[in-house]
């Protein structure tokens, strides 16, 4: 058992070899992305809704309401960013707990390049929504010698972020492990049932970052307030 | 703990498309369906207040209407009440009307009755009494009851005075028809009697003639022209058809009363 999927090469496309965390990645957008086709394709207007759409519904309104609580601003735009970092999260750590899969977010990969994926957005929202000049500005604030400080507080915390979640997932998974091999019974199945809270937590934790560091840098005053928490 | 580049790159990739599949599958469908939702429960909302004003508003005109109607039926009724009460005294009046009506023919067809039994009653008692005062002055004291009237009518003749006796005289001076008038026959002897002292009286020389009629009661009754003097027993008849006609006024009042 390795720590990461990275070098469990599950099929060979041509010369291309695919690993563990790419397929399993795979089989997540697949999964996401036939339900949502269910949805899609049986979509009701009206009051008649299916468990599907319903349940989607539920997810994509809670998901609206922490945006906006969070940012104060409406989520229209940062929806399917933070809405698919959760989702593709929490789906990943609850597939933990059928046998044979490797949840991609157990990869440092998979995590760095979420993260690297937060990084590049954050300046992104900002510029989209302030203006270069002004999202520019706010890295010299409150004077020029900060300047270097606030980039690295900028990587470090997305440095953080990855690492988090590939701590707490690939923690999740090798813990599960060693605890197969020293009580086979029993006790794995109350650590993979803690394994789906803290997979699940961890999603909401990681999307919920994301989207205060995107708000710290659509929004000035929050922005500061962000950073220092952070 | 080691970092595949290639990896990151492509889960980077991976994840940019995921991004972009589930926008245009999912987010928008379902945040369109739920706007539309919204919109169409909003519409629904506001329809549903329209109509809960437009029926408030119904509800106020029926009540108002309704309250017209019960103020119109209360006037109608109070209309009707009237009208009954004055119909009602108004046929009351014409029953009262109507009753005092039948009640004065009835007393007055009453007081026909009452009269013509006491004119009979008068009648017959009159000649009852005549044949009673015969029959017990017959057996009693063997005088008939012609002599004693002729000789209480005699007393009373002598013992005229003052107008009567002159205004009798008068008249028989001046040739005036003289009859003495009975309602029995006079023996030849009372007549003498009676003529005799007619003379004596008023004028020697006068002629009585005699006549009987049954009306003028037990009796003797000297007429000179206008001039009339009589005895008979009208007066005693007057106080009985006085007290007879007293009695049935009383039985009449107890039987109205009853």
């Amino acid at each position: 058992m390795g720590l990461t999927p990275d070098t469990w090469i599950v099929v060979m496309l041509g010369p291309v070899p695919i690993n563990a965390t790419i397929f399993f990645t795979w089989v997540v957008m697949a999964l996401l992305v036939l339900s949502a086709l269910v949805v899609r394709l049986r979509l009701s207007q009206t009051g008649d809704l299916t468990a599907a759409q319903n349940f989607w519904e539920a997810l994509v309104e809670t998901m609206r309401t922490q945006i906006r609580e969070v940012s104060g601003q409406e989520p229209g735009p940062y929806l399917p960013f933070v809405g698919t970092l959760f989702v593709f999260i929490a789906v990943s750590n609850i597939l933990a707990v059928v046998p044979g899969f490797q949840p991609p977010t157990g990869s440092l990969s998979t995590t760095t390049a979420l993260a690297i994926c937060v990084l590049i957005a954050v300046p992104l929202f900002g510029l989209a929504r302030r203006g270069v000049g002004t999202y520019l500005r706010s890295y010299i604030q409150p004077t020029p010698l900060m300047a270097p400080f606030n980039i690295i507080g900028e990587i470090s915390r997305t440095l953080a972020l990855a690492i988090r979640l590939y701590g707490n997932v690939m923690s999740g998974t090798v813990i599960a492990g060693i605890l197969i091999s020293i009580a086979p019974f029993f006790f794995p199945i109350l650590m993979q049932l803690l394994g789906l809270l803290t997979g699940v937590i961890q999603a909401y934790i990681f999307a919920i970052l994301a989207m205060v560091y995107i708000a710290s840098a659509t929004h000035e005053h929050h922005g500061a307030d962000a950073a220092k928490g952070d | 703990m080691q970092i595949d580049w290639i990896t990151v790159a492509a889960q980077i990739a991976n994840f940019l498309v995921l991004v972009w599949l589930l926008q245009r599958l999912l987010y928008r469908p379902i945040v369109r369906a739920m706007r539309n939702r919204e919109a169409a429960i909003s519409d629904r909302f506001a329809e549903a207040e329209k109509r809960e004003a437009e029926a408030a508003r119904e509800a106020e005109t029926l009540k108002q209407q309704q309250l017209g109607l019960q103020q119109r039926r209360a006037a109608m009724l109070a209309q009707a009440q009237q009208e009954a009460q004055d119909l009602e005294q108004r046929l009351e009046a014409k029953a009262h009307e109507r009753v005092a009506a039948q009640r004065a023919a009835w007393q007055r067809q009453v007081d026909r009755e009452t009269a013509a039994f006491l004119v009979d009653l008068r009648r017959e008692v009159a000649g009852h009494v005549g044949r009673v005062a015969r029959r017990v002055l017959g057996d009693l004291a063997d005088v008939r009851l012609e002599e004693a009237m002729a000789d209480t009518f005699i007393t009373r003749l002598n013992g005229l005075t003052g107008k009567t006796l002159d205004n009798l005289r008068a008249e028989a001076e001046a040739g005036g028809r003289i009859t003495v008038t009975s309602a029995f026959d006079l023996p030849d002897p009372v007549r003498n009697r009676l003529r005799k002292a007619v003379c004596a009286v008023l004028h020697e020389e006068a002629q009585p003639d005699f006549l009987r009629d049954a009306q003028i009661g037990c009796g003797i009754q000297l007429k000179v022209r206008g001039q009339t003097l009589h005895w008979n027993v009208n007066a005693y008849l007057d106080d009985l058809e006085k007290e007879i006609g007293a009695w049935m006024g009383r039985e009449d009042g107890q039987e109205a009363a009853e």
